[in-house]
Formats: structure tokens, C-alpha cells, sequence
């Protein structure tokens, strides 16, 4: 999974972060290093959908959460995933 | 590195920065960048930017893009230098074929001498020591091959009907020094070669080979030609940006008329 937007999603599922958090994140969990053009290209996609949104901080380092909407979507997408990993391992142990 | 991501990060749309900018900045300061990290935002503020620009905007930014890409590499290109020495050897008479032969003779030397042993001696000799970066990452016979296809010229130099051929030996190497220490060494070894093979000769049947003019040691690089690295970047790129287009309006057509 190398999609930026679900990955950080994914990492915002556990609570907020800011941008090098996130990096630092998806980079333990997915290995996967976000670029900062990539990863705030996916967090300017992701708020104006709504699916995340800024908490207020006076600092540069801005931290961000998942919303509702978000978290839905997330679900959606993961269940997908599930199902896909789950019928190519399935098709895997059977070839 | 840091600074010239944050020069780039200056590249996207001013609503966007004014959001997203001290953010972005604060992650610059963050990470430990690299040169993919410069791409990376480089690339990002171009997405951001096509959102709003018109044509003509993004063929200038690919443009621009191309030449700043041009130009790291331009920098991270090293600079040569040209040693040249000129070298005449005379015909042992007059005669078209004495000429013939001559050439011929000069034919053979050069053989021996950029063969793959003597080259192979050259490069590996202490005093010298060439492409030593070249070495540790591929066979000696591939270093020999690239220094005689790139790096070594030996060429006939335009004379007077009737002259005796001259040649210029040159070498390019980012080492002027040693630029300067190879071209010498050729030219000791075309004198050795000469002296070698006369030895059993009739003295009237022998070419004399002499120098006209030294190695010399070269003042300024020969390349690279960095202004027109960059000027090709730019209009590279902007072909680029205008094919873009193109294929942008193409797909934009496409999908209206689905």
C-alpha cells in the first residue's frame, strides 16, 4: 500500500499528528519515506475533502486529526484491502 | 540542501502557502534532507500550481523545472581538463611512399601504445594513479576502454603539401596535472617506440619523430559547458511543457466528448 492519502489517514487513526510525526509514522509502520511535497500534497487533498481537518495550535508544526468522515472512508477502503489480501492469500495457498 | 528546498517550496501558489507554508517550512527544518526531498517539492508545488495556471504558465514552469534540473546536474558534473602535446615525424625521403610509410609507422605505434597493456600500465602506475573512483566500481578493461574512447586523442594535424605529418596527442582528465602527466608520458613512449623499432633499420630508412610542442598545462577547464547544460534543460523542458499540453488538452477533449 503506497497510496499517501491512505497512509496518512492511517496514521492520523490513532490520534493527531503533525507533518514529521506523520512521516515518521507511516515510515515505521508501511516503510514508506513521504516526501514533503508528497505528504502535503495528500494532506491538502485530504482536508478539503474533509477526511481530515487542523487542530487549533499556535505553532508551526501544526497538528491534524482524522474526522468522522475520514475515519468512514478509511474503513471503506481497508475493508477492500482486506478483502483483496484476504482471497490472494487464500488463491496463493491453493495454486 | 535545506535552503534550496525551502527556495523551491517558494514555487507554490501563494493561497497555498499562505495555508500550508510555515508548515511546510517547520517539516523542512525536520527532516534530514536529501536531493530526492528537493524533487519530491519541486514536483509538488508544479501540482499545485497546474490547478490554477494556464498554458503558457506551465510550459515556462517545465521549462524552468528542466533548467534547474539541468543545472544540479551541471554542478555535480566535474570539470576537465585538455593537455596537448604536437608531435612531426619525417618521412625518411621525399617520396609519396616514404610519406605512406611514415604514416603507417605512426599507424603501428599508436597501436602499441593505447593497447590495453600499456594503457592498463599507465592508469595503475603509483605516480599517477588515474581513475582511481572508475577502478572500484568497474574492471580495469572497461576503465582502458573509456580512457581511450573519451579521454585520449591522437590527431592528424593539417600541414602544407609536402610537410611532414604532424599529430596532436591530447588528454582530458579533471586532474590538470595529471591531464598534463599523461600527455608527456605518450609522448616518451612514442619517442621509446620510435628509438625501439629504428634501431635495426639502414639510418636513411629511418623517420625522425620529434616534438613541436610540449604537454601543456592547461589553464582553464575544457568543460563542462554549464551555461548551455542549462540553456539545452530549459528547452528541453519547455518542449516538454508544450507535449504536456497537449496530451492535457487531448485527455481534457476525451473526456468532454465521453
Amino acid at each position: 500500500m503506497s497510496d499517501p492519502t491512505l497512509l496518512v489517514l492511517a496514521s492520523l487513526a490513532d490520534g493527531e499528528k503533525h507533518g514529521y510525526a506523520m512521516m515518521e509514522d507511516i515510515q515505521r509502520f508501511a516503510n514508506v519515506r513521504l516526501g514533503p511535497g508528497t505528504l502535503y500534497g495528500a494532506i491538502t487533498r485530504l482536508e478539503q475533502r474533509g477526511w481530515i481537518r487542523p487542530v487549533d495550535s499556535g505553532d508551526r508544526r501544526r497538528p491534524y486529526c482524522i474526522t468522522g468522515a475520514g475515519r468512514e472512508y478509511l474503513q471503506d477502503q481497508l475493508t477492500s484491502l482486506d478483502q483483496v489480501v484476504k482471497t490472494a492469500i487464500r488463491r496463493l495457498k491453493h495454486a | 540542501m535545506r535552503q534550496l528546498i525551502r527556495w523551491t517550496a517558494r514555487l507554490y501558489p501563494a493561497a497555498w502557502r499562505e495555508r500550508y507554508g510555515r508548515e511546510l517550512d517547520a517539516l523542512i527544518e525536520d527532516i534530514q534532507p536529501e536531493w530526492k526531498d528537493l524533487f519530491n517539492v519541486l514536483l509538488g508545488a508544479l501540482r499545485m500550481q497546474m490547478t490554477t495556471w494556464n498554458y503558457l504558465k506551465m510550459v515556462a514552469a517545465v521549462g524552468l523545472a528542466g533548467a534547474l534540473v539541468a543545472g544540479v546536474f551541471a554542478l555535480r558534473t566535474q570539470e576537465c581538463y585538455v593537455s596537448q602535446a604536437v608531435m612531426r615525424i619525417t618521412p625518411a625521403g621525399r617520396a609519396d611512399s616514404d610519406r605512406r610509410k611514415a604514416l603507417d609507422r605512426l599507424q603501428q605505434m599508436a597501436l602499441v601504445i593505447l593497447s590495453r597493456r600499456s594503457l592498463g600500465e599507465m592508469i595503475t602506475r603509483p605516480a599517477l594513479d588515474l581513475y582511481q573512483e572508475d577502478r572500484k566500481r568497474m574492471p580495469l578493461e572497461d576503465v582502458v576502454q573509456n580512457m581511450r574512447n573519451k579521454a585520449l586523442r591522437i590527431q592528424a594535424v593539417a600541414v602544407p603539401d609536402g610537410g611532414a605529418p604532424a599529430f596532436v596527442i591530447s588528454c582530458e582528465y579533471p586532474d590538470k596535472l595529471k591531464a598534463q602527466a599523461v600527455v608527456r608520458e605518450l609522448v616518451a613512449r612514442f619517442i621509446e617506440q620510435n628509438i625501439t623499432t629504428q634501431r635495426n633499420r639502414e639510418p636513411s630508412a629511418a623517420e625522425n619523430l620529434e616534438v613541436l610542442d610540449s604537454p601543456s598545462l592547461p589553464e582553464r577547464p575544457s568543460g563542462p559547458n554549464r551555461p548551455m547544460i542549462v540553456t539545452v534543460g530549459l528547452l528541453g523542458g519547455a518542449v516538454l511543457g508544450l507535449l504536456a499540453v497537449l496530451v492535457w488538452r487531448g485527455a481534457a477533449r476525451l473526456s468532454k466528448s465521453a
